[in-house]
């Protein structure tokens, strides 16, 4: 049965932003590491875990955006001007499509390098694109610069969110902490 | 009659008749030959190939005990289709073309197994190992389209190897659990001669 007033996000919902948002915390950090370190087995295994990660991620957003398809997120406080639904709306829509996205160039990347990949050495995937040397150099720069414009996203993503809870004062982050019960619970 | 029987030594005559006959005719190898490979990481396949190779081809099919392949592989030239990849592939860990530049194969026998089967029987050298293989291939000699004075042939083999059993894998990857230990080589040549 659906709540018909939902003031909060549910569990599962929460769920899912927290741990994408771990994992994505994650594979900056991974990223950056990776690229820096000496040819080696090392370097190979930790582009094999960053693969499998963004799989993974990719996997969650698309369960996330089923979930949020079959279950609408809360309504914005009504005191919100419309310019500021309008970017609330726009830099969600960003993400969710950057979730998707990023880790889609990396895997048209693996293709083109010629790299199978693997899902967390179990799976093999097979690849969307042919081997195209090339065009494999040009997407590692691509998924380089997504990945900065993902950072800026998420950057505005988290200080909007700041910005509610400590100048606004109102729910819209409680909304997604599990620890925290405002005067907005669901119905049970 | 005795005298002649003096003046014609028997041993020098006998070590003409034993000696080799002269190669069998020459080829000339064409620039749509390939010498490439599928390795595996992780179980799945890679295709890669040596961009640069020489090869010094004397084949009749008529006289095989006169003909002989020898193949000379400038090891630097190996491409996977990753920059990174192929430098570690030139490295010590693997090919280490800083001490070993080419790779060879020198036949020592060429067999007709029936058809267009043929196998060469020879010595494969990498790195500073070399072991006895036998590469079969398929064999068709036509008119060359290119050139109506021309014969065209065209040889296609694979030859499944271990490359720990060339030390190709030192240190860390000796392991097989990133690069599977088999290792499938696949030519594909053509040549020509005149008529």
């Amino acid at each position: 049965m659906r709540n018909t007033a939902v003031l909060r996000y549910g569990a599962v919902a929460q769920t899912l932003h927290w741990l994408i948002a771990a994992l994505v915390f994650t594979m900056f950090g991974l990223g950056w590491y990776m690229s820096d370190l000496p040819l080696g087995q090392q370097k190979f295994d930790l582009y094999q875990l960053h693969k499998s990660l963004g799989i993974t991620i990719f996997g969650l957003a698309v369960v996330r955006l089923l979930w949020r398809w079959s279950h609408p997120a809360p309504p914005l406080p009504a005191s919100m001007p419309l310019w500021q639904r309008a970017a609330a709306r726009t830099s969600h829509a960003l993400l969710y499509l950057m979730l998707l996205v990023q880790p889609l160039i990396g895997f048209l990347q693996s293709n083109a390098a010629n790299f199978p990949v693997v899902l967390w050495g179990v799976v093999p995937l097979p690849a969307l694109i042919a081997s195209d040397e090339a065009l494999g150099e040009t997407l590692v720069v691509l998924h380089r610069w997504n990945s900065r414009l993902l950072l800026l996203l998420i950057a505005v993503h988290v200080a909007a969110a700041l910005r509610h809870h400590f100048v606004l004062k109102d729910d819209v982050l409680r909304r997604m902490l599990p620890a925290a019960r405002g005067c907005a619970d669901p119905l049970p | 009659m005795a005298a002649l029987r003096r003046s014609l030594p028997l041993a020098p005559i006998a070590l003409l008749l034993a000696m080799p006959g002269v190669l069998a005719q020459s080829w000339q190898v064409e620039d749509g030959s390939r010498i490439g490979f599928t390795a595996f990481q992780q179980g799945s396949p890679v295709e890669g190939r040596f961009e640069t190779f020489t090869a010094d081809i004397s084949f009749d099919p008529d006289d095989l005990g006169n003909s002989r392949v020898a193949v000379e592989i400038d090891a630097a030239s190996i491409a996977t289709g990753h920059k990174d990849r192929d430098t570690t592939l030139r490295s010590a860990g693997f090919f280490d073309v800083a001490q070993w530049p080419t790779a060879r194969f020198t036949s020592e026998e060429l067999m007709h197994e029936g058809g267009q089967t043929y196998a060469a029987h020879g010595q494969l050298s990498i790195r500073d190992v070399t072991r006895e293989v036998v590469l079969p291939f398929e064999l068709t000699i036509g008119a060359d389209p290119d050139a109506a004075d021309r014969l065209l042939a065209t040889a296609t083999g694979e030859l499944s190897i271990s490359r720990l059993d060339y030390g190709v894998g030192q240190g860390d990857w000796a392991s097989t659990k990133t690069v599977g230990e088999e290792v499938v080589i696949k030519i594909e040549i053509q040549a020509t001669r005149p008529r």
